[in-house]
């Protein structure tokens, strides 16, 4: 029965698809009198999604096995929090509250567009037809709700990596509500195009969607580390995994546009690059959904296995080649002739910015995609892998993270180099200081004091901008919105300079050692004891976990116990290792399994020194976008202004 | 002169302590590394996905990390012991391929773009802007010309 509420309320939501793309694009091509019906159509959407997706939870939530999904997907054993994360734990389930998600930025935007909004209404259109691509995707080739006979009494239960840890309930929701978001901006960049115009209104209100979806993404792929280094084992958080890449793409690219879009809103350049970046971000979205869904990157020949690697292809060879020709088409529209006057000026910093963050995304694009084309042409198998992306990574992450410094020190237009140095020369001294502090203390690592330079700089000049120029808090919505979009942008920027220093220390500092211990043995490490004292087994609903007693001394001073574990999930082959941390103000001891047996354990035991500061620096970019954020809102002006009155002059925070 | 001595202070003690990190860096050595654990961070593991040696927990990884401690307390080289694991499984191993004709592309593309994205800004800064100035009539041209001598003048009059 849910399976059948299931399908009603896809094909509902189809039809309100189809009818949200053709009254959009009819309103927009004046005839302003079907915007009512248009929000009809929105509402037949928004309803048929949320039926789906209500059957979807109920049937995993009451154990229906007559439909695939949970069949395949779930098991009685599952408890309630994995139960409901199970729907999107699974490649059906996954592309259902994607397309939920997608909806929900469709049914949010088609409120702030009027009758007369052609631009709005454009943009409304092509996201709902993104939309209907997805859910048509769904019916066809990865639908939840293909009933299953006969209906079997139990399931396998989603994937044991996916129920192991609570994590796993908040990143993909988080991912995806940046990942999709990043639809609209690209809708936004496609009407301009179609309109031929992309003016003050259209960077504004594609700024503020970008920032939205850059602060959710910028959490899900954090947090996504975070659920690397608590679950996998490891002992990292990152590994330039095909799928970790196809988080960050997107990321680079939306990054580069926050940045290109203040230089368009101040002086009017970078029009059509602007558009090009909303344009390129969605296509990466879009091969990262490929990458990560189609099975391609195992292997070229788990191709086959996935029904949707073929559809998702499609779209991103129509997406890309769409947005190209319609760019080669209309693009020249756009330019208005404005020119850089000096290299060293504002707009030269966010030029170099936005040039350094387009060349880190082809780096990433062209490691990840390698192997693939290789094998695909010549059939033999190549490994690109961490070696290759650091070489390139780290050293243009620390050209960036020095540009951070000093690009919110230089004034627009042009600078005089002397008054440049000035400026510079306080937080450069800082910076400096920071790398011979710890060259002091015996860091030699040239990485970590390297990056110190480079953070110390870019802290200290955020510092001393603080100081320079006072908040303002009176004064117009317009500068106070402006003043927290600077702010926010500053807290951003200090936030990455955090984690930068943190990605060098857990990099370049990290110790392992290797330990086996026989119960009742104690043997050191890191300057700690360890003292194996036996396994305990817990048996849970899902799974059963056998974990290793390790009592943590230091100086004969108890600290307590630890339980890196293993966990055996019912119907499930293989046992998951699951790590325990030791997390101080300095550092984190991180315990992972590497054979347990009943009288014998063998550890391997990761030192990283002040761990916390990545999981602090990356909260801090966060609570930055968060303040951005909340100055567009605050600074946005009413959208209904007759197109006679020129906007007001935003008075800008920045010298 | 002495003032402009002092007006150099803040400039000399930040070349100087520049200079001193610099050659600590340079002249103090690299840090002593982990020649097992490093190896092991540029082979991948044979039967996981996307994993190198050094990360992975499988036994084939395992294996492998404490065969290449063999290696390395036989005294041989990173390069003898790369071609070693090379020979049996293939430049698959390797997580960084090596630069010949099947992996040029890999590592020659790069360099190439940014060349490339140089040139194209180049260009785009120094060509000349097309667009609004040219559209103009030469009347309009003039009207513009007058306006903003006029809005000059009265920047300067005010007090």
């Amino acid at each position: 029965m849910t399976g059948v509420i299931g399908m009603t309320g896809l094909f509902t939501a189809l039809l309100g698809a189809v009818g949200t793309v053709a009254l959009a694009a009819l309103t927009a091509a004046h005839r302003p009198r079907l915007r009512a019906h248009l929000r009809v159509a929105v509402h037949v959407l928004v309803l048929g999604t949320l039926v789906a997706l209500a059957a979807l939870l109920v049937a995993l939530l009451t154990d229906d096995f007559s439909i695939r999904y949970t069949a395949e997907n779930h098991a009685r054993a599952t408890p309630m929090l994995y139960t409901i994360a199970t729907a999107w734990a699974g490649l059906e389930g996954s592309l259902l509250v994607w397309s939920g998600v997608l909806v929900g930025f469709v049914g949010l935007l088609v409120r702030q567009v009027g009758r007369h909004d052609r631009l709005g209404l454009l943009a409304v259109a092509v996201t709902a037809a993104v939309t209907l691509f997805f859910l048509t995707m769904i019916v066809v080739a990865a639908n939840p709700f293909v009933p299953v006979d006969p209906v079997p009494a139990d399931g396998p239960g989603p994937n044991p990596l996916l129920q192991n840890h609570v994590l796993m309930a908040v990143h993909p929701p988080l991912l995806y509500v940046g990942y999709i978001g990043l639809t609209v901006p690209f809708a936004f960049g496609i009407a301009a195009l179609m309109l031929g115009h992309a003016g003050r209104d259209w960077v504004a209100r594609t700024r503020t969607w970008t920032l939205v979806s850059w602060t959710f993404l910028t959490a899900g792929v954090v947090i996504g580390g975070l659920w690397a280094y608590e679950v996998l084992g490891w002992g990292g958080y990152w590994a330039w995994d095909p799928v970790e890449n196809a988080s960050l793409l997107p990321w680079l690219t939306a990054t580069a546009f926050l940045h290109g879009a203040i230089v368009q809103e101040r002086r009017g350049l970078l029009r059509s690059w602007n558009v090009i970046l909303v344009l390129l971000t969605f296509v990466l979205t879009i091969l990262g959904t490929f990458i990560t869904r189609s099975g391609v990157i195992a292997s070229v020949h788990s191709f086959t296995q996935s029904e949707v690697g073929p559809w998702l292809l499609t779209m991103l060879v129509v997406t890309a080649l769409a947005s190209l020709a319609l760019y080669a088409w209309r693009a020249h529209e756009l330019d208005t002739g404005v020119r850089l006057d000096r290299p060293l000026s504002r707009e030269g910093a966010y030029l170099v910015n936005n040039l350094l963050l387009t060349f880190l995304a082809a780096i990433v694009v062209l490691g990840t995609m390698y192997p693939v084309l290789v094998e695909a042409v010549t059939g033999t198998q190549v490994s690109v892998g961490r070696p290759f992306f650091d070489r390139f990574a780290v050293p243009v992450g620390l050209v960036l993270l020095a540009a951070m410094g000093v690009g919110p020190l230089l004034p627009y237009r042009t600078a005089r180099p002397r008054e440049v140095w000035r400026r510079v020369r306080p937080a450069a001294t800082a910076g400096v200081a920071a790398g011979a502090l710890l060259l002091v203390v015996g860091v030699r690592h040239p990485w970590v004091v390297l990056t110190a330079v480079a953070a110390g700089f870019v802290l200290a000049s955020i510092v001393g901008d603080a100081a320079r120029r006072r908040p303002r808090i009176r004064g117009p919505r317009s500068v106070r919105g402006s003043q927290l979009g600077w702010w926010g942008g500053q807290v951003a920027h200090g936030g990455l300079a955090l984690v930068a220093i943190a990605i060098a220390t857990t990099g370049g500092l990290s110790k392992t050692e290797t330990l086996d211990l026989e119960v009742g043995d104690t043997a050191g490490a890191h300057g700690y004891d360890l003292r194996f004292d036996g396994i305990r087994e817990r048996d849970e609903p899902n799974r059963i976990v056998r974990e290793a007693v390790i009592a943590i001394s230091r100086d004969g001073r108890e600290l307590g116990s630890w339980g890196p574990s293993l966990n055996e999930f019912r119907n499930q082959p293989a046992a998951i290792g699951t790590p325990s941390v030791r997390t101080t103000m300095t550092e984190d001891l991180y315990l992972a399994l590497r054979d347990l047996q009943p009288d014998r354990v063998t550890l391997e035991i990761i030192h990283f020194p002040f761990m916390w500061v990545l999981w602090a620096g990356s909260a801090v970019m966060m609570i930055g976008g968060g303040i951005a954020t909340a100055g567009r809102v605050v600074a946005r002006t009413p959208r209904r202004a007759s197109p006679t009155t020129p906007a007001a002059e935003v008075v800008h925070a920045d010298a | 002169m002495r003032d402009r001595l002092r007006a150099l202070l803040p400039d000399l003690a930040l070349v100087a302590l520049t200079m001193v990190v610099a050659a600590t860096l340079l002249l103090g050595g690299a840090p002593e590394t982990d020649r097992v654990t490093d190896l092991g961070h540029q082979l991948r593991c044979p039967v996981c996905q996307s994993e190198s040696v050094a990360d992975s927990r499988s036994d084939t990884a395992l294996a492998m990390q404490a065969r290449i401690g063999e290696l390395v307390d036989d005294g041989w080289s990173d390069e003898q012991i790369l071609d070693h694991f090379v020979a049996r499984y293939g430049d698959w191993i390797l997580l960084s391929p090596p630069l010949e004709l099947r992996s040029a592309a890999l590592w020659l593309l790069p360099p190439v773009a940014l060349v490339g994205v140089l040139l194209a800004l180049q260009r785009w800064r120094t060509r000349a802007p097309s667009g609004l100035d040219d559209d103009l009539s030469a009347a309009d041209q003039r009207r513009l010309s007058s306006a903003i001598a006029e809005l000059r003048r009265r920047e300067e009059d005010r007090p």
